[in-house]
């Protein structure tokens, strides 16, 4: 048995009531200390890498502008990120922080990282490449395949269909513990992960390098390295509940990608993004950090549901026996 | 109910009372957390909040009162600003309060696990350890131990025998305790460098605008040496409304001589002697066009470009001839020449130019007019439509033509002292990390206690949680059963009679 597998325990987890499904779901979760343990080592690990993504984007800001500090609203953003998981860090490590301050740590720290990610793109700054909202006469345009081939329209459609069947699959395994729920969810999510690695080939043989231009680019590697983080985490902890909670964010992901950038075609370097080695270095290293803070949220939400609905529904359950 | 009078008087508070107690609440972790916490917070204002701009512009955005409190919480300038300045401060201060405890943190990881202890959290719980016998004494069995251990990486310190029970304990990468000293260090270390990076005196960060063939000497006096604009032009995507690449072409002079000639680009520089040149700005000046008569010298006559204003000449997607500097005349005063219009890129339909498809220079053209006949004072007005670059376009048996658009480059100007300690803080805040969070400094107990023939062995694994009074922590390990697998092994190797190893 592994770290974080439960044993599922009698059939009240698959009961018809709306507290017995959740009840259930909760009963599938780990314990809430195999929980907590986790987003702390996901935290540790994505931790030093943040602070990498930091150390390399400010010494290409010297490269490229002289400064390798300018309190750009990217740069501030991601300050901002590292200061919150530095927080958890002193928390944990000097208070003992346990339990649910931790967990919510973890999740404001990844709401941090989807702010600086996303949310810094709708300010003007030095990192306006990271993506500006499409608008035509005025109105928000969401959506399309503006500028790419029609192959890799079928292969992003793919990836995309195989993120949303693994997720139901995983919530009907979360839900139910169902063996082929839960096989089924890990072959799609493996499915979506093949068909999302094709795409981005295709991509960087369309470019002959690798695709960290627009922002575009940069959701789709964000995504893939959620989802390679969520296969890792999968097959290490033997958590296959895991999946249910890290799929929504890979489809949120990969819905902010698609709608938020109707032009998706190949952007070509603009003068600033024009440094091969800091540009693969810095953002390579974003998407494994990303990766392993976005679970380390889904572990911390996790850590949540346990908690209320083991707990609620339990007292229910026993209020009507 | 008899009063009772207080004799007591309150002490009384100096200096010398607040700054100690100041320093003791500094060291304390909930205001490093507090401290961070505010701190992020506050930076999130500066994102909201357009830095640097002027007070109409806080007006026109905020209102009046917006305005006066953006201002006055010096929110238009925050990350300079008193409060977020004290602020990282104080953070700073609560580093140097918590230096002595950091650094006991990391002598006392790097010296090792006191054996005392580790037996004092060493729980009998069968999950967490694992037991073997092995058959011979004591001694054969510690070196078994030992060997197994350094075979695995582990340094085996303690060696305690008290009442026929022997204990040795194996620790790896203790220095990596070391981490968390390190990485605080690390964060004044770029503090230092960002400080020394803006000290006056020391520090230079300036743009200069230099038009191409111009020469700059420094008026501050920060440089000696001369910075020259040869050129600057610009590089666009083929198809495509992007800039591939701005180019300035520099040169250093030392006197007349020319020290250092390069192109520079973003994100590539010319240094020299600790000033780096970067690529940050660039604008348009004007044109010049050429006149060109059937007889008599060639005449170039240059015009002003400005920003935009719809005052001036044509709107052309940014720039403008301004009005008063439209009109330019020939040297022997018989002609006038009347810009009336400047597209930096050609929107052409039927042949005809009718405005500028894009902000970009691609493809440049001037419409002028040219009057002559001042001497008779009948006024001949000749329309010459559009210019474009090389193209001469006829006129009185000669030519005129656009030749040349003229720019100016923003260089920015940098000498920053405190880059180098900058830079070693970086590597030392991520080696230090890393160290504390992947390299966690691990420790293995083990209990050998003998019975006549056979000697028991039980294996503890503890893991160091980088601080706290209980920073070693007992933990399930897979290699506790390898070794006493291998001690097994080297019993049965030295022909002792092999015991049966066994997990609990």
């Amino acid at each position: 048995m592994s770290e974080l597998e439960t044993k599922s325990g009698g059939t009240e987890q698959t009961g018809a009531t709306p507290c017995g499904a959740a009840r259930g779901i909760a009963a599938n979760l780990p314990s809430l200390e195999a929980l907590d343990l986790w987003t702390y080592r996901l935290i540790a690990f994505g931790f030093p890498l943040l602070t990498l993504v930091i150390i390399t984007g400010a010494v290409w800001a010297q490269a490229a502008w002289g400064r390798w500090w300018g309190w750009d609203p990217k740069e501030t953003a991601s300050l901002i990120t590292w200061l919150v998981y530095a927080g958890y860090l002193h928390g944990r490590l000097r208070r003992n922080w346990r339990g649910a301050p931790a967990a919510a740590f973890a999740i404001i720290g990844f709401a941090a990282i989807l702010f600086c990610y996303a949310g810094v793109n709708l300010i003007p700054g030095l990192h306006s490449y990271g993506g500006q909202v499409a608008r035509e006469g005025g109105r928000m345009v969401l959506g399309g395949f503006e500028g790419v081939s029609g192959s890799e329209v079928w292969l992003t459609k793919g990836f995309i269909w195989a993120y949303v069947l693994a997720m139901l699959a995983y919530f009907a395994f979360a839900a139910t513990r169902n063996v082929f729920a839960g096989k089924s969810a890990t072959a799609l999510a493996w499915i979506g992960l093949l068909v999302l690695t094709a795409t981005l080939a295709l991509r960087t043989y369309q470019v002959g390098r690798l695709p960290f231009t627009s922002g575009y680019d940069f959701g789709l590697c964000f995504v893939w390295g959620v989802s390679v983080a969520h296969l890792v985490a999968e097959r290490l902890l033997r958590a296959k509940v895991l999946g249910a909670f890290v799929l929504p964010i890979i489809m949120l992901l990969t819905m902010y990608a698609y709608l938020l950038f109707p032009s998706k075609g190949a952007t070509p370097l603009m003068p600033a993004l024009q440094n091969m080695f800091w540009l693969h270095f810095h953002v390579s290293v974003a998407i494994i950090a990303y990766g392993a803070l976005a679970l380390s949220c889904a572990t911390g939400i996790m850590y949540f549901v346990k908690r209320k609905w083991a707990s609620s529904c339990s007292r229910a359950a026993g209020e009507t026996q | 109910m008899p009063s009772v009078e207080n004799n007591q008087t309150r002490p009384e508070v100096g200096l010398g009372d607040i700054l100690p107690a100041l320093w003791r609440s500094l060291r304390l972790p909930r205001t490093t957390f507090y401290l961070l916490a505010i701190i992020a917070l506050g930076s999130v204002i500066g994102i909201f909040v357009p830095q640097g701009q002027s007070p109409e512009y806080y007006v026109h955005k905020y209102g009046q009162l917006g305005n006066t409190v953006v201002r006055h919480l010096g929110i238009d300038h925050l990350y300079s600003s008193t409060w977020y300045v004290l602020l990282l401060a104080l953070l700073l201060l609560s580093l140097a309060a918590c230096a002595k405890r950091i650094w006991r943190l990391a002598r006392d990881g790097i010296a090792g696990p006191k054996l005392r202890a580790l037996q004092g959290r060493m729980q009998a719980d069968n999950s967490l350890t694992s037991e073997g016998i092995v058959t011979g004494d004591v001694e054969f069995a510690k070196t078994a131990l030992a060997t197994s251990l350094r075979r695995r990486r582990y340094r085996v310190g303690t060696d305690e025998d008290k009442d026929n029970v022997h204990w040795l304990v194996g620790h790896k990468w203790r220095y990596a305790a070391s981490g968390l000293a390190l990485a605080h260090l690390a964060v004044l270390a770029i503090a230092a460098g960002a400080i020394l990076g803006i000290w006056p005196g020391l520090a230079v960060d300036k743009t200069v605008e230099l038009t191409e063939g111009e020469t700059y000497t420094d008026p501050d006096g920060d440089f000696e040496f001369a910075l020259k604009l040869n050129d600057f032009s610009m590089e666009y995507y083929p198809d495509q409304a992007m800039v591939k690449a701005y180019k300035s072409d520099l040169s250093i002079l030392e006197g007349e001589t020319e020290i250092k000639r390069k192109i520079v680009v973003v994100n590539q520089p010319l240094s020299y002697r600790h000033f780096s040149f970067f690529q940050s700005t660039w604008g348009l000046d004007g044109f010049t066009l050429e006149v060109a008569p059937t007889n008599g010298e060639v005449e170039t006559i240059e015009f002003p470009l400005a920003p935009a204003t719809g005052h001036g000449s044509q709107d052309a997607h940014g720039y403008e001839v301004p009005s008063a500097d439209s009109v330019r005349y020939t040297a022997d005063q018989t002609a006038a020449i009347v810009v009336r219009g400047f597209v930096g890129d050609a929107w052409e339909r039927d042949g005809e130019i009718i405005g500028s498809q894009s902000e970009f220079l691609r493809n440049p053209a001037v419409q002028i007019r040219v009057v002559s006949g001042f001497a008779t004072g009948e006024h001949d007005f000749a329309e010459l439509g559009w210019l474009k670059q090389g193209q001469p376009v006829a006129y009185d048996g000669g030519t005129i033509q656009l030749v040349d658009l003229r720019y100016y480059s923003g260089i920015a100007v940098r000498r920053d002292y405190g880059v180098p300690l900058v830079w070693l803080g970086f590597v030392a805040l991520f080696v230090g990390l890393s160290l504390t969070f992947y390299l966690r400094p691990r420790a293995i107990v083990a209990k050998l206690a003998a019975t006549g023939t056979q000697v028991s062995i039980t294996l503890s694994a503890f893991q160091d949680t980088g601080a706290g009074s209980e920073r070693w922590v007992q933990q399930p390990s897979a290699e506790l059963q390898d070794i006493i697998n291998s001690v097994n092994r080297d019993a049965a190797a030295s022909g002792v009679e092999p015991a049966t190893a066994r997990e609990e």
